[in-house]
């Protein structure tokens, strides 16, 4: 262990302004953090060593240059959004070797901001998991206890965090990606509104519900991650213009007197009892620092899961129909052209890609399009308007991220008991919503608090999401 | 709401993924679960409801076109070329 790779950025951001030591010193010091740990939590599939000490070299150089936040600050990102000139595989055998020729906007806005991209991490391929297990590129580890899952499917940027391989990671949530995996490793995960963030460059899973957000060690350091992602591309017709939050402007909204929803749906027996407590009393915390609490009731929550998956092989069986072992990644040669589609796809997708593949193409096909994926995209709505009639009475909803902690790795095996997993992060995905996850105080393994807000209140849930944080490690 | 091996064998094939006999059971299994689990939508009455598709309205502006990337670095991803182009086997037999 050494003491700069513990740094959060703030605390880093502060130590380069002051000349306490230089981009490379961080840089080396969290390459160093890598070396000792990475070979048992193999959260990095591309370690960028070279690249990364030269960006940190051009930031020395001339710090008075930049001005963003996260200048000279090593930052890990998924493996499914693309950056030129390194490896990117999604997790996935079938783009083995493949070096994209282009940046993803975010990767422009932090080469942009000055910040040292200093490697890829490990995901469940595609994005498509809820445990880090299933990578064509062996499983994350849980860093608080190896024996058991990070999350996922941004398995490597919560692992990454956590074990302070990186000072700030960007994961991608679709269903609860960023937030799931934060809760289960302890550290903070912010799902942005969705259109806040730029897709362009990221390799799409479900269009519809993909979101870039920040995996970081303290939510004032999510603060900073979206501030330099965020803002319309014209090479997304999806993102849009929020007002321009600065880092500041995301912690300081007032969160006096606000009303605070608790869903009775996010409670349910089957869940594990010290994750509840610990829910309740972080809303008590709320509770006692001003904000009035609110009974809800969500009666759609239980759909959210089967909305989820029609909705999500739907897109996924279009989105992964451009691999075909023509045009990129990895390719099976055969005398037709049929053929080598299927040879190519058959040995370099894996099972949970296969399974939504064929979901998808079963439930947009003739005679079960209207059946399943017109009636789940109709349900979504339901779901959606359910959200905005809460938000009419309350400002934001408190809930756990997850009903249970890291499990051990193979514990879950069927594909339908792992996307339990998501039974409280997929609601607000549909919705589009903003949401969180902060770390609260439990005994053993770690949990997180979901706060989730209006469409575009990001600064209100993370202003709130910063309070909490300092009231719980007071 | 099961499915039937047949039915899997034929959505392989519109995907095209090719199914070894045990995948093809262990499939015609798992996605008959996940099937029965998502058949719970049928219940809900969604009479007059729009649905839902991409959540953010879409920016109705236009951009130029514009070539983003050179062609080289495109080729350079390209499994098999000749000549500057993208080989694929024969498409008409």
């Amino acid at each position: 262990m050494n003491d700069l790779a513990q740094l959060s950025v703030t605390e880093a951001r502060a130590g380069l302004d002051r000349g306490d030591f230089s981009s490379r010193e961080l840089t080396e010091g969290v390459l160093a953090q890598i070396r000792s740990r990475n070979s048992e939590l193999n959260a990095y599939l591309h370690v960028s060593l070279e690249p990364s000490l030269a960006a940190a070299d051009a930031y020395d150089e001339n710090p008075k240059r930049f001005t963003d936040p996260l200048a000279g600050i090593p930052i890990a990102v998924k493996d499914t959004i693309m950056t030129c000139g390194l490896p990117t595989t999604a997790g996935s055998k079938i783009l083995a070797g493949y070096v994209p020729p282009y940046d993803a906007t975010v990767i422009e806005r932090l080469r942009d901001a000055g910040a040292v991209i200093i490697g890829k991490t490990n995901c469940d391929e595609f994005a498509m998991g809820a445990s880090g297990e299933n990578s064509a590129y062996g499983p994350t580890r849980n860093p608080v206890d190896p024996t058991r899952v990070p999350g996922g499917s941004s398995s490597g940027s919560a692992a990454a965090v956590a074990a302070d391989m990186a000072m700030a990671a960007l994961g991608t949530d679709t269903g609860g990606s960023i937030r799931q995996p934060a809760g289960l490793c302890g550290v903070v995960g912010m799902r942005p509104t969705y259109g806040t963030v730029s897709r362009y460059g990221l390799i799409a899973m479900a269009s519809s519900l993909d979101t870039i957000g920040p995996i970081t060690k303290t939510v004032a350091d999510a603060a900073a991650v979206v501030s330099t992602l965020s803002g319309a591309d014209p090479r997304d017709a999806t993102s849009r213009e929020s007002k321009h939050w600065s880092a500041d402007a995301l912690l300081s909204r007032d969160c006096t007197g606000l009303k605070i929803g608790v869903p009775k749906q996010y409670f349910p027996e089957a869940m594990d009892p010290a994750v509840a407590a610990a829910a309740r009393e972080a809303i008590d915390a709320l509770a006692a620092a001003g904000a009035t609490i609110v009974p809800i009731d969500l009666p759609l929550t239980d759909l959210a899961l089967a909305v989820y998956y029609v909705i999500v092989p739907a897109e996924v069986s279009s989105n992964l129909a451009r691999y075909d072992g023509i045009r990129y990644g990895m390719s099976a040669a055969a005398e037709s052209l049929t053929e080598h589609y299927r040879r190519t796809r058959s040995q370099g997708f894996g099972d949970e890609v296969k399974r939504r593949i064929m979901l998808g193409t079963y439930s947009l096909s003739a005679g079960y399009a209207d059946k399943y994926y017109l009636q789940a995209t109709k349900v979504r709505r339901l779901i959606s308007n359910e959200f905005s009639k809460a938000f009419a009475g309350v400002d934001v909803i408190a809930t756990p991220t997850s009903p249970h902690r890291a499990f051990k790795l193979g514990e879950k095996l069927d594909p339908l008991s792992l996307y339990l997993a998501d039974v409280f992060t997929t609601p607000a995905s549909l919705a589009g919503l903003p949401a969180i996850s902060v770390p609260m105080p439990i005994t053993g393994l770690p949990a997180g608090l979901q706060l989730i807000g209006p469409r575009h209140s990001d600064d209100l849930v993370m202003s709130l999401a910063h309070r909490y944080e300092q009231s719980a490690s007071a | 709401m099961a499915i039937s091996e047949k039915e899997v064998q034929n959505l392989a094939a519109l995907a095209q993924l090719e199914l070894s006999a045990s995948e093809q059971k262990k499939f015609t299994e798992e996605l008959g679960q996940i099937l029965s689990f998502v058949s719970q939508l049928q219940s809900v009455d969604t009479t007059g409801v729009a649905p839902e598709g991409a959540l953010a309205p879409m920016t109705e502006g236009r951009r130029d076109e514009a070539v983003v990337s050179d062609n080289q670095a495109i080729l350079d991803a390209v499994p098999a070329t000749e000549g500057g182009a993208v080989k694929s086997p024969r498409i008409l037999t």
